[in-house]
């Protein structure tokens, strides 16, 4: 009851926080039709030329494409929370709820990825075989929440340096960079010391196996990879809240917390 | 070196027990650099008052951030209603309102209510009560009329009525202030002063105050902790103050209430000292 409360609040202030401003408020909505327009047109191909083309050869990197913005969610929300909350002068308030942060984190990572998340169901929903729709979408939603897990444990890893560090955002935004390549290339086109360091990264994972759901491989192929991202990313989720907590103790023990 | 524990109000269990508390604050490589304060210790029953008073870098908000949880002790104990502020602090955490100096602690895109309302989930209340709860504060603390608008637009006085109701709205059994009225015109203070008197009083609940305002603890606290550079230089009964130091009010200090004229004899007779020390070598080591 308590956690559904903390989800609810946290998806209300970060709407509000978001539409709280006119212009910001049009250009989100806008965003939103655009991508509701642009889609299906891409699928059509009647989009820009080249764009379009590429899509409709390779429906599943359009949609690896929308899934870097949900990673990008897991990945810099801690960052953002510490460096963002610091500035606003709103960390120190945060720490003295009894919630704790990592796990305030977790919520607003999970009020944030619902937030996405219409975006890019309705990505996946024009990209996915007629029929089978439904099925493919509910994968989705698990690959995407399995893969945000992991992406949020080396979020709390890139955040504990913030934490600590200060001045660190250039740092989650290179880890950010690299899911691009990732992202838009297939398996085996990365030399293999990309590939195997890429293996051990939730969001490729979660992007390989969301290729074989778009091409309805059949289910028992792809169930133990999807254990396989289960595991990798409650392990990074694990190693992420130790650093954290760690992190944490030092920022308390220098009083470094809410300064930035 | 350390203090003694207040012996405070009679038998009843201290609610807030600071055993021998120091901090020093270090730099990366674990060298300190500043004291923050040196062996403080202190215990708050509830219904009781302590004011926390010190010119400035005496170490009045590191001892709030200690009380709090934001700052982990180098040494010595902090116990929040029978539980442990470094091991235990999300359970110490559920019955404690903290009110920190730094106005800007709220979100200002948001509306009043919308803090109250994000604050307060955060703090373990939702639904029914919580609404229930605002609407209550509201009208103590008299901001039901901007309760709409942006906390960014409020003035500083309603803005510190805001930080006092996210304080208040889990109805904490420990009340830990910093400069509550600071900025405010008189009429606010009185009423704000008025009513954390109530709190402290009716509702036996445990207050921990920092001010620079002399008429403030004066006006509130049952008790007063003098702090310079770190360490104690009076922790008493507001009462045993007045009676110990009554011959200050007979010297010619231009104060405006007589704890005042307490805190500047305590403050520059512990400058004097310290000037004297220093001389020898053996100066504060850090601050």
């Amino acid at each position: 009851m308590m956690g559904t409360a903390i989800l609810w609040a946290e998806l209300r202030r970060g709407l509000k926080n978001h539409l709280a401003y006119p212009i910001q408020a049009a250009c989100e909505i806008i965003t939103v039709i655009f991508i509701a327009v642009a889609v299906p047109a891409l699928r059509e191909g009647s989009f820009l030329r080249g764009i379009s083309g590429a899509a409709l050869e390779h429906p599943e990197k359009t949609v690896a494409l929308v899934m870097v913005f949900v990673a990008l969610i897991g990945l810099q929300i801690v960052h953002r929370v510490v460096g963002e909350e610091s500035d606003l002068g709103t960390l120190e308030q945060l720490c003295l709820t009894p919630v704790g942060l990592p796990a305030l984190i977790m919520f607003r990572c999970a009020a944030d990825t619902i937030r996405m998340l219409p975006v890019v169901l309705m990505v996946v929903g024009f990209f996915s075989p007629s029929g089978q729709v439904v099925q493919i979408l509910a994968i989705v939603c698990v690959i995407i929440l399995l893969m945000n897990i992991g992406m949020l444990g080396i979020g709390f890893i890139l955040g504990s340096l913030t934490l600590v560090a200060k001045r660190t955002g250039f740092i989650p935004n290179l880890v950010s960079l690299t899911l691009l390549p990732l992202a838009m290339s297939s398996s085996n086109e990365l030399p293999a010391i990309i590939e195997s360091a890429g293996s051990v990264v939730p969001f490729t994972q979660g992007i390989r196996l969301m290729e074989r759901a778009l091409k309805s491989f059949p289910v028992s192929s792809w169930v133990s990879d999807l254990m396989r991202l289960c595991i990798l990313s409650a392990l990074w989720l694990v190693i992420g809240i130790k650093c954290f907590a760690r992190a944490e103790r030092f920022a308390r023990e220098r009083g470094l917390l809410g300064k930035y | 070196m350390g203090s003694q524990i207040t012996p405070l109000g009679g038998s009843a269990t201290p609610y807030v027990e600071f055993l021998d508390v120091t901090k020093v604050y270090k730099d990366f490589r674990g060298s300190p650099v500043a004291r923050g304060i040196e062996g403080l210790s202190f215990a708050v029953r509830q219904g009781e008052t302590l004011a926390i008073l010190g010119p400035n870098g005496a170490g009045k908000t590191t001892v709030l951030k200690l009380l709090s949880g934001l700052v982990i002790p180098t040494q010595g104990r902090i116990k929040v209603g029978g539980f442990d502020m470094i091991r235990e602090r999300e359970k110490a955490l559920q019955h404690v309102g903290v009110m920190l100096g730094d106005a800007r602690s709220v979100y200002w895109r948001l509306t009043v209510r919308d803090n109250l309302e994000y604050f307060g989930v955060l703090r373990g209340v939702y639904g029914k009560k919580l609404r229930q709860r605002i609407a209550g504060l509201a009208e103590l603390l008299d901001f039901e009329d901007v309760l709409n608008r942006r906390a960014g637009e409020l003035s500083r006085g309603m803005r510190q009525r805001l930080l006092l109701a996210i304080a208040l709205l889990p109805d904490p059994q420990l009340l830990i202030l910093d400069e509550p009225t600071f900025g405010l015109d008189v009429a606010s203070r009185y009423e704000i002063r008025n009513f954390l008197r109530e709190v402290a009083l009716q509702r036996r609940r445990a207050i921990v105050i920092a001010t620079h305002q002399m008429d403030e603890a004066q006006a509130l606290a049952s008790h007063v902790c003098v702090l310079r550079q770190g360490k104690v230089v009076t922790l008493n009964t507001t009462q045993d103050l007045i009676r110990k130091t009554g011959r200050v009010r007979d010297k010619k200090i231009a104060s405006s209430s007589w704890l005042e004229g307490v805190f500047l004899e305590l403050t520059s007779k512990a400058r004097k000292e310290r000037a004297e020390i220093s001389h020898d070598g053996d100066g504060y080591p850090l601050g």
